[in-house]
């Protein structure tokens, strides 16, 4: 086993499959020649690494074999031996293999593992090194003629990526690349509690700066408090959507370079902090810039910070939940959450400080920011020390229930009445039982119709107000906080929904489908509604005959349900029970600094599903 | 000089063919000339942009990998220019850095090919370059590039084992007197170094004490037993060497770092990345860790779960948790006990993506193929009955979270996800190298054939194609060539017409 990771090789290729940059690294590729040659029989020898025409055209093969850059990922119909998805495993969609043809030699080789990471119109991939005998372990999973890894066999893929760390090493690599050529290498968000609603504006303008802007800040230490919308506050959950996309500005190559040459210049990655090493490539150092007398100056932290001193903390609870109001299906509401911190702190001291709320019956689990010192869990009060890096960083992720009831809930159905027009009532509940301080600062609810086009609405709701575009219907029941402070409240909004006449959709491509398992006895002729005794399972039949199936990565075919998702941002102490009190924050060596704490709650995958329709379910475990 | 000079546009010209094509599209630009020399007199060019010099560096590197490793003269003139850049007050530091990791990578990769090279002063002058570099700690402005030069040095001591130990001491020493963000960069030159010294034990080395160096650090000289060739295939012996002084050296200079992972792991808050290198420690020391596997086990699957990591550290996660099992479960009864114990957590949730339910669906499934008597479920949490109800209870709640493809076109994914985990928890319980007919039995009157049975009323709707796909897949297998495509239809209710 390989103790460390080292890159052989790395391929930016746009939406057109055309490699736009590329980098080798010769030490490393040495290594593998090496290690070819001891191991070189009559199948197996030394190629060397594909020229940028020769790896476009195998990408491009691959995804003509595969159906999408990404691949089947499991075994379909489609699926030829030798290929990703023979192997039938999802991962093959994030870790995959090229057949690399040298025309001039007519030689057809296997280049694996490639990660494969696609962020906006680019597909980049990175090659790192592994073992003579884990390329042919892989080939030969790939040719065998059996019905696809068992569960246990002598060779599996699980064994093999256990034995391979270089590859989660290669997967940083690509996704540090991915953020820095799409200008979204940013810091998390921390909110400073003199300005508690810092976002929108500063939001925008900081998401839309570009490369560029960051590096030519000056130095870390003067990037601004709010920096950034990344992390926590994905609206659709988990799950980045991978799908690549038009439009983007052009790649900063030199940019790219630069970071390459510090952050791996042999291939081996030594520090992928991307705003410490572009803020050391555009500032460098001067003379004025003392090393500390005392102690060593971590790698982590190339500048020490010099100003007013203050250290900020900002705990930000997002709520997930799956709410059916229905006796046989329990709801399911789970918070994830972070705590980021600042510490505008000169020298390097150690910050300290209790957290309570880890009662473990709630919390289920705690992942700290290697900088942070915790003694063994247990208990729900825990010290936690720690010397800060510059900047903003996450000092801990969290996952936990809720501590208190759901803050939104009640239940929302919608029947259709006829096959254009639906009638739907939500009936909610905000905040029952909630206490000042806390308070919601708004609160909406989205019906989301994809695949339908709304013509109109109507129906007027107790509390808010209503809007609709052409695929939704959207209900702001609170805009402001003031109206909202301290007190439950009840909503309710009975109404209809008017769609343009269903017309069925031919689907040009499935995403990983099962594939050319074709649509022939897709009925689509429209037979008058009147003589139907259940309108609504006919349309909903309908409807689902014209669903495309939805990629591996989402977590079920949303289209294929009626469902609301909600969205609010409250202010106040977390649903988690996660909380700092400002007065226990201490730092060594003493030095005088404010302390500010600020708490926000918001939802990510917030749904209602309709009462009376379809809904996907997971089994409880019964423990 | 033989060759033209190539204006700015035309080097970029020449790099993009190069790089879609090779060596072999160089010709027409080169007219024969050396690559190398046409790069060096361009990169001395003070009216070359930088940029462009910093891609000649790179597309230098990169020509190293399929060219003939270079002659000495011109490694000499390469040590010659980048001593000039060095040099130069007026060259960016991006520049330098970079000239001085193209330079090495060049060296390594055409030293190692020609042997004989090593001897020679090439090498002697680029290891003095970066030694008179790194030989002034704590200095201000160019902290950056000394810390790129023990770099360099690390990685020809990588090449070059034991290149650099007869200097450990003043190694040692600077690493002490470094305090910037750059004394990392010494450390890990020193642990580089001292590793090899310690694995290797070069014989007739000078190094008797760490702490008073015998001979000087400049002028350097390439070490006698490299230039003899001994230098791979040194073996252990017992030396003058103090190791009680290595230890100590070790652990002050590298305690709480011991190699990059530490520093990509500092750098990205990410604890996944520390993960694999956790598990590398484990196997290697099994018997240390004995007992404590279920809370490595435990500690993976919470990767899988936090929503803050990439789907595919969560999918990797996974993975290790069902390599992990293979490795250690064996003929151990408590062992598949304490996996069995953990099935509930593998339930997936409802907001899990397709592909960690796939996956998830696989661990149930394993967990269904570890019970192998009757009464091994029994006591089990959340179960009270035997073997084949608490299987097919794993099976029928896993697929819950699928359950769409009942109504859901046949080709959508959860149908995919469904059908596979199908497949999966039939072989899950066959032998699958050496089947026998006995197997056969086994798998036709397993309960979770039964309850595929049971769920004929939806498998039915599934379009031939699936069934056929499904079918297939168990004829292809080596358990299944003992089971005719009729049995199996037979024995399924789906004989079709």
């Amino acid at each position: 086993m390989q103790s460390g990771c080292c890159i052989r090789g790395l391929w930016i290729l746009n939406n057109q499959d055309f490699v736009i940059f590329s980098r080798k690294f010769p030490v490393v590729e040495r290594r593998w020649r090496v290690a070819c040659e001891k191991e070189s029989d009559d199948n197996f020898k030394y190629h060397l690494l594909p020229y940028d025409s020769e790896l476009a055209s195998a990408f491009a093969d691959r995804k003509k074999r595969e159906g999408s850059a990404r691949g089947f990922g499991i075994r379909v119909s489609q699926s030829v031996k030798g290929s990703d998805s023979w192997v039938d495993d999802p991962i093959t969609r994030h870790v995959i293999s090229l057949h690399i043809n040298k025309e001039e030699k007519g030689e057809n080789h296997l280049l694996w593992p490639l990660i494969l990471h696609i962020k906006g119109p680019y597909s980049i991939l990175v090659l790192p090194l592994v073992e003579p005998h884990h390329l042919k372990s892989y080939s030969r999973m790939c040719n065998r003629s059996d019905c696809g890894s068992a569960i246990g066999a002598d060779e599996n893929l699980s064994s093999l990526l256990l034995d391979l760390p270089s590859i989660t090493g290669a997967f940083i690599v690509a996704h540090t690349i991915g953020e820095i050529i799409l200008g979204e290498a940013v810091e998390p968000e921390v909110v400073a509690a003199s300005s508690p609603s810092v976002g929108g504006l500063l939001d925008s303008l900081t998401g839309s700066i570009g490369i560029s802007g960051i590096s030519a800040r000056p130095k870390p230490v003067a990037a601004p408090v709010a920096a950034s919308t990344a992390s926590g506050t994905a609206v659709s959950g988990a799950v980045m959507s991978d799908a690549p996309k038009m439009g983007s500005r052009p790649l900063d190559k030199d940019v790219l370079r630069s970071f390459i040459s510090s952050a791996m210049p042999f291939g081996t990655p030594l520090d992928l902090s991307y705003s410490n090493i572009s803020a050391i490539k555009t500032t460098g150092f001067s003379s004025a810039d003392m090393p500390p007398a005392d102690r060593k100056q971590p790698a982590w932290k190339p500048y020490l910070y010099r100003g007013k001193q203050r250290i900020l903390f900002t705990i930000h609870d997002t709520v997930h939940a799956a709410m059916y109001d229905r006796d046989e299906i329990p709801d399911c509401i789970t918070i994830s959450g972070q705590v980021n911190c600042r510490a505008e702190l000169e020298g390097l001291p150690d910050v300290s400080f209790p957290l309570t709320g880890l009662d473990t019956a709630r919390v289920q689990s705690l992942t700290f920011h290697p900088c942070a010192q915790v003694p063994e869990h247990g208990g729900d009060k825990q010290a936690i020390t720690f010397s800060p890096p510059l900047g903003n960083f996450v000092l801990m992720h969290y996952q936990a229930l809720c501590s208190v009831g759901p803050p939104i809930k009640g239940f929302y159905q919608l029947s259709m009445v006829s096959e254009n027009e639906g009638a739907f009532l939500f009936k909610l509940s905000l905040m029952e039982g909630y206490k000042t301080p806390i308070t919601i600062e708004f609160c909406a609810v989205t019906m989301p119709f994809p695949r339908r086009r709304v013509v109109s609405f109507d129906g007027t709701p107790s509390i808010g107000t209503v809007s609709n575009t052409d695929h939704s219907v959207e209900w702001k029941i609170i805009t402001n906080t003031r109206s909202a402070s301290g007190k439950s409240i009840e909503a309710t909004f009975p109404g209809t929904v008017r769609f343009a006449p269903w017309q069925a959709q031919r689907m040009p491509s499935f995403g990983s489908a099962i594939g050319s398992v074709a649509d022939e006895d897709s009925d689509l002729e429209t037979e008058s509604s009147s003589s139907m005794v259940n309108v609504e399972d006919q349309i909903m039949e309908k409807m689902s005959k014209d669903l495309q199936a939805v990629d591996l990565e989402d977590p079920f075919c949303w289209q294929a349900y009626n469902y609301a998702k909600v969205s609010f941002k409250m202010i106040g102490p977390s649903l988690s029970g996660m909380s700092i009190d400002p007065k226990s924050v201490s730092i060594f060596p003493a030095v005088k600094a404010t302390v500010e704490i600020s708490t926000q709650v918001t939802s990510g995958d917030y749904i209602l599903w309709n009462t009376l329709g379809k809904c996907p379910v997971a089994a409880t475990p019964e423990a | 000089m033989a060759g033209k000079l190539l204006s700015p546009t035309e080097w970029e010209s020449v790099i993009d063919d190069y790089n879609l094509g090779g060596a072999a599209n160089l010709h027409r630009w080169t007219g024969g000339a050396s690559v190398v020399d046409l790069c060096i007199s361009s990169l001395l060019r003070k009216d070359f942009p930088v940029q462009l010099k910093l891609n000649l560096l790179t597309f230098l590197e990169h020509d190293s990998l399929d060219d003939s490793p270079l002659p000495s003269s011109s490694l000499s003139r390469l040590i010659d220019a980048l001593r000039s850049v060095i040099q130069s007050p007026s060259d960016p530091f991006a520049l330098k850095d970079q000239f001085l990791i193209s330079t090495t990578a060049i060296f390594i990769t055409s030293l190692l090919d020609n042997d004989e090279l090593i001897s020679g002063s090439p090498l002697r002058d680029l290891v003095e370059l970066f030694l008179t570099i790194i030989n002034r700690p704590n200095h201000g402005l160019d902290r950056h590039t000394r810390g790129v030069a023990c770099e360099c040095l690390r990685q020809l001591e990588l090449a070059f084992p034991c290149l650099l130990s007869e200097i450990t001491p003043h190694l040692w020493s600077l690493c002490q007197s470094e305090r910037t963000h750059v004394s990392q960069w010494y450390v890990l030159l020193l642990s580089t170094t001292i590793l090899n010294v310690v694995k290797l034990k070069p014989s007739g080395t000078s190094i008797s004490s760490m702490s008073n160096a015998t001979i000087p650090l400049i002028p350097f000289s390439v070490p006698q037993f490299l230039i003899d060739g001994v230098g791979s295939d040194f073996v252990w012996k017992e030396k003058e060497i103090c190791y009680k002084e290595l230890r100590r050296v070790v652990a002050a200079g590298t305690s709480g770092f011991f190699d990059e992972g530490a520093v990509l792991m500092a750098a990205l808050h990410v604890r996944a990345i520390a993960l694999p290198y956790f598990l590398g420690i484990y196997f290697k020391f099994l018997d240390s860790f004995q007992g404590q596997e279920l809370e490595v086990a435990s500690r993976i699957m919470l990767l899988s779960k936090e929503p803050q990591h990439h789907l595919v550290f969560r999918l990797l996660g996974l993975h290790w948790i069902l390599g992990f099992f293979a490795l250690i479960v064996g003929e151990d009864e408590a062992k598949k006990r304490s996996i069995l114990d953990m099935s509930l957590r593998f339930y997936p949730t409802i907001f899990d993506p397709l592909a960690i339910k796939a996956l998830k669906l696989d661990l149930l499934a394993y967990c269904s193929s570890l019970i192998c008597n009757p009464g091994d479920a029994s006591g089990l949490k959340g179960v009270e009955a035997d073997k084949g109800v608490y299987q097919v209870t794993l099976f029928k709640d896993g697929l819950v979270s699928v359950s769409a493809f009942k109504w859901l076109p046949p080709w959508s994914t959860e149908t995919a996800v469904a059908f596979r985990a199908f497949h999966k928890f039939l072989i899950g319980g066959s032998p699958h190298s050496d089947a026998s007919s006995s197997s056969v039995g086994t798998l036709i009157e397993s309960d979770i054939f039964y309850t595929l049975q049971v769920a004929n009323e939806f498998v039915c709707t599934a379009p031939d194609a699936i069934l056929y796909g499904l079918v297939g897949r168990c004829v292809a297998s080596e358990v299944s060539r003992h089971v005719s495509l009729e049995e199996v239809l037979a024995a399924m209710g789906w004989g079709r017409q």
